[in-house]
């Protein structure tokens, strides 16, 4: 297959993924397989691209929330697919950074965080979603036992959203804090919020969310 | 002896026939006049009242009497449970002393209730006490007005007592729910028995003081909830209230103080006195009724968002801080779960709803929308945090129904837009948010994905006023809450939207809201535009029911108890109903 072939090829995976269409993704997958393609590359010049372009359409104002939601199943999709065959070869993506994400407790609202969990998914993050719900004891503890990066407070309510601040003093308490970056989000946070509890980010919206946290990694591997 | 006598009811152009020895009172009630005996025929009330215009009839007693001189009526005006006729009579029967049906609602369903207030005036002579029966003055008082279980406050005891000092005696007692004297005086003049309905919204607090002789309505006033600077939303309110217990009374505070300048202001519309007021019906949501007691809030501010209490008993208003009459009385209507509170009960009594069967969806949209679905016999209800948006608020061209705001919306082809009070538009309220994205969507200027597809990116109403795509964004994802909460609700209940019999649509919008816009955006189902009715204020009309008619408050209490109540965040399938709802569309979907 020559190199304009390819091109052709990863278009038609980015045009997949842009439009949500599921079908077409698990195609150009399995194509890819059988011509024997570097999965690798595959992924970050075809499917890649793809997410990215939706990220901007969002941006634009362009895609709303079904839009996104589509094109984030697409992707999951499209990796369900890959992903065997990658561990088949001993070849496997790198992982940006482990992230452990949960709405706090006492706030049983979980869209929001499913969104943000869906797209740094569809981004290359690896994602240990705890729920709606969750006691602050379990995010620290799956994060310490799981060697995550990150951990993702989610809340939606102006009542439940001082858990997040309460985590950060938790960890400190228990001399963690280090080890984590806490990014938060959810209706009623703001940047303020978030710089008064002394978290490390703070996503105004799912793409937001990737954004702040593909920056935090870069920074801590550049350390 | 004849063996009865016909008296001509003039006024309803009916003739009845009384036997001897019966009182007109009994023969009326024998054919079915609804004659008022708020006393129960025991000739202490002076409800019962009819024009003697021709004719014989028994002459007063003394109580009769008593009773006559102190309401001041006409000379020819006697009460029918004392009177008996001597011949054949010629009456009229005065349109106050007929049981008055209260019309609950001012439009949408047109339903009526009787009338039985909580406070009752009750009129008898305090005879001299013989040697030979001394039995106790308060045994004599319950004897004379048949109420045996009746309960006397000491301090009422002590007046009573210094009454007694010199008898016979003319008395007034005012006796709530046939129970407890709540106030005795002797030889004073009438004193008017008054009661408020409030509406304690968390942005809008209404008030209605009524005659509760009458059920006549004498006045009503607005006023901004104090609590606002506390917090806009309930949610953030609570989040105050969590903070401290100073926090939490600094709420109470501005909750009492707000309805306290309410009642003030009634008062001075009426020329009443506060002290009049004996008894108070609040309707309002769950997180208000906690926040005006003063309670504690923890376990409502938290899933699974318990509150304290669902219903209470009759509560001292003083105890609450409400400046009435010092006996007067605070009942709120019973909150039915979590979030889904004494404002929805309120109006779901207004609307009957319980009553006639069939199917009926209540929808009251506000920041939270709650929908309770009724499928004959089974009961379903639900909230859904819509947010503010519908109220105008955090968009940016939004603004709450105020001098200014665009309410309406028309394409005739060129925008034509109409403002409260003819005002230059400063921004669009509710009912003109729903007009301009339906318009848009019609012109092609919006798809159905929400996107502004003009190239300037907004779609302008006048040279200030533009819609942005922000706040094309907001408004789905309210409108989706709504919509996804109503079909998980009917989905629930294995019903079709055909086969609503109704749909009562209460809260922010008024009735200027254009339903077939409201449909053609997915605000409201697309159902026969007919079977939509708008109920303006239910919660304030159920609060005047349940004022009006004490007996509707336990009823009210063992009906909400068959709504089965959903937590959309636990339905499986929500997260996917409500994306699906986004779309600017109408539902239920045609195959």
């Amino acid at each position: 297959m020559d190199e304009k072939q390819k091109q052709q090829l990863w278009t038609k995976m980015k045009e997949a993924v842009i439009k949500g269409d599921n079908q077409a993704a698990v195609e150009l997958a399995k194509e890819a397989i059988q011509l024997k393609l570097d999965l690798t590359e595959t992924i970050e010049k075809g499917f890649v691209p793809g997410i990215r372009r939706v990220g901007q359409l969002w941006e634009e104002g362009e895609y709303f929330l079904p839009e996104l939601i589509s094109s984030a199943e697409c992707m999951k999709q499209a990796m369900a697919v890959l992903q065997p065959e990658l561990t088949k070869n001993k070849d496997s993506l790198e992982t940006k950074a482990r992230i452990v994400i949960g709405t706090v407790e006492g706030d049983i609202h979980d869209i929001g965080k499913n969104l943000v969990s869906s797209m740094l998914q569809a981004n290359g993050f690896e994602i240990i979603d705890l729920g709606a719900d969750v006691k602050l004891e379990k995010f620290i503890a799956t994060a310490q036992e799981k060697k995550a990066d990150f951990i993702c407070l989610s809340a939606l309510l102006t009542t439940t959203m001082t858990g997040q601040q309460r985590l950060i003093e938790m960890l400190k308490e228990q001399r963690l804090r280090e080890k984590f970056k806490v990014v938060v989000g959810g209706a009623p946070v703001t940047a303020q919020w978030a710089e008064s509890i002394g978290a490390d980010g703070y996503g105004e919206n799912a793409l937001a969310a990737v954004r702040i946290i593909e920056q935090l990694t870069r920074q801590r591997r550049e350390k | 002896m004849r063996t009865a006598f016909s008296v001509t009811i003039k006024n309803l152009g009916q003739i009845i026939k009384v036997k001897p020895e019966e009182t007109l009172s009994q023969a009326l009630a024998r054919f079915n006049i609804p004659l008022r005996f708020d006393c129960g025929q025991r000739g202490v009330c002076g409800k019962c009242q009819v024009k003697i215009l021709k004719g014989q009839v028994n002459p007063p007693g003394r109580q009769e009497k008593y009773i006559l001189e102190f309401l001041k009526v006409d000379p020819s005006i006697r009460l029918a449970c004392l009177t008996k006729p001597k011949g054949d009579l010629e009456i009229e029967v005065p349109s106050e002393s007929l049981v008055q049906s209260v019309k609950i609602l001012e439009k949408g369903v047109t339903t009526s209730f009787p009338y039985c207030p909580s406070l009752r005036q009750y009129l008898f002579t305090l005879e001299k006490p013989r040697v030979s029966s001394p039995s106790s003055l308060v045994e004599r008082v319950k004897k004379v007005l048949a109420l045996p279980e009746l309960e006397f406050p000491l301090d009422i005891l002590n007046q009573l007592g210094e009454e007694a000092r010199e008898l016979p005696k003319k008395m007034q007692l005012v006796i709530y729910q046939d129970k407890e004297v709540i106030s005795l005086e002797a030889d004073s003049s009438p004193t008017p028995l008054l009661g408020l309905a409030v509406d304690l919204g968390t942005t809008t607090v209404v008030g209605e003081l009524l005659d509760l002789e009458s059920g006549r309505s004498l006045a009503v006033a607005s006023a901004l909830n104090q609590q606002i600077r506390l917090g806009t939303d309930v949610i953030t309110r609570l989040s105050e209230a969590l903070i401290s217990e100073g926090k939490r009374r600094t709420l109470q505070r501005a909750a009492r103080r707000t309805i306290n300048a309410l009642i003030h202001k009634l008062c001075q519309k009426t020329g009443y006195h506060e002290e009049n007021i004996l008894e108070v019906v609040i309707a309002s949501n769950t997180a208000m009724n906690h926040l005006l007691l003063g309670l504690p809030i923890h376990t409502l501010a938290r899933a699974p968002y318990t509150a304290l209490f669902q219903y209470l008993p009759e509560e001292k208003a003083q105890e609450v801080g409400l400046r009435i009459s010092p006996r007067g009385k605070i009942f709120l209507a019973p909150n039915i779960q979590s979030f889904i509170g004494g404002d929805i009960s309120a109006g779901l009594l207004a609307t009957r709803f319980f009553e006639k069967s069939g199917r009926y969806l209540y929808l009251d949209l506000g920041t939270n929308g709650e929908i309770v679905l009724r499928n004959k016999n089974r009961f379903w209800g639900t909230s859904t945090a819509a947010g503010p948006a519908f109220e105008g608020v955090g968009l940016s061209v939004g603004m709450m129904a105020a001098p200014g705001a665009i309410y309406q919306v028309s394409a005739t082809p060129s925008l034509e837009i109409k403002t409260i009070g003819r005002r230059k538009a400063r921004g669009l309220c509710g009912t003109g948010l729903i007009d301009i994205l339906s318009i848009a969507l019609q012109k092609k200027w919006l798809s159905q994905n929400g996107r502004i597809l003009l190239r300037e990116r907004q779609i302008k109403l006048t040279p200030q006023v533009a819609l942005a795509q922000d706040d094309v964004r907001k408004l789905q994802m309210a409108l989706a809450a709504v919509k996804a909460g109503v079909k998980i609700v009917m989905a629930k209940a294995e019903l079709d939207f055909d086969q609503l019999d109704g749909l009562y649509l209460a809260g922010a919008f008024g009735s200027e809201l254009n339903i077939a816009n409201a449909m053609a955006i997915g605000l409201l189902p697309a159902i026969d535009p007919a079977k939509v009715y708008f109920v303006g204020n239910a919660s304030l009309a159920g609060a005047r029911c349940l004022l009006l008619n004490y007996t509707l408050r336990e009823e009210l209490i063992s009906q909400i108890k068959r709504i089965n109540f959903l937590s959309l965040a636990r339905e499986k399938d929500f997260q996917n109903i409500f994306i699906k709802s986004l779309n600017l569309s109408p539902y239920p979907e045609k195959e």
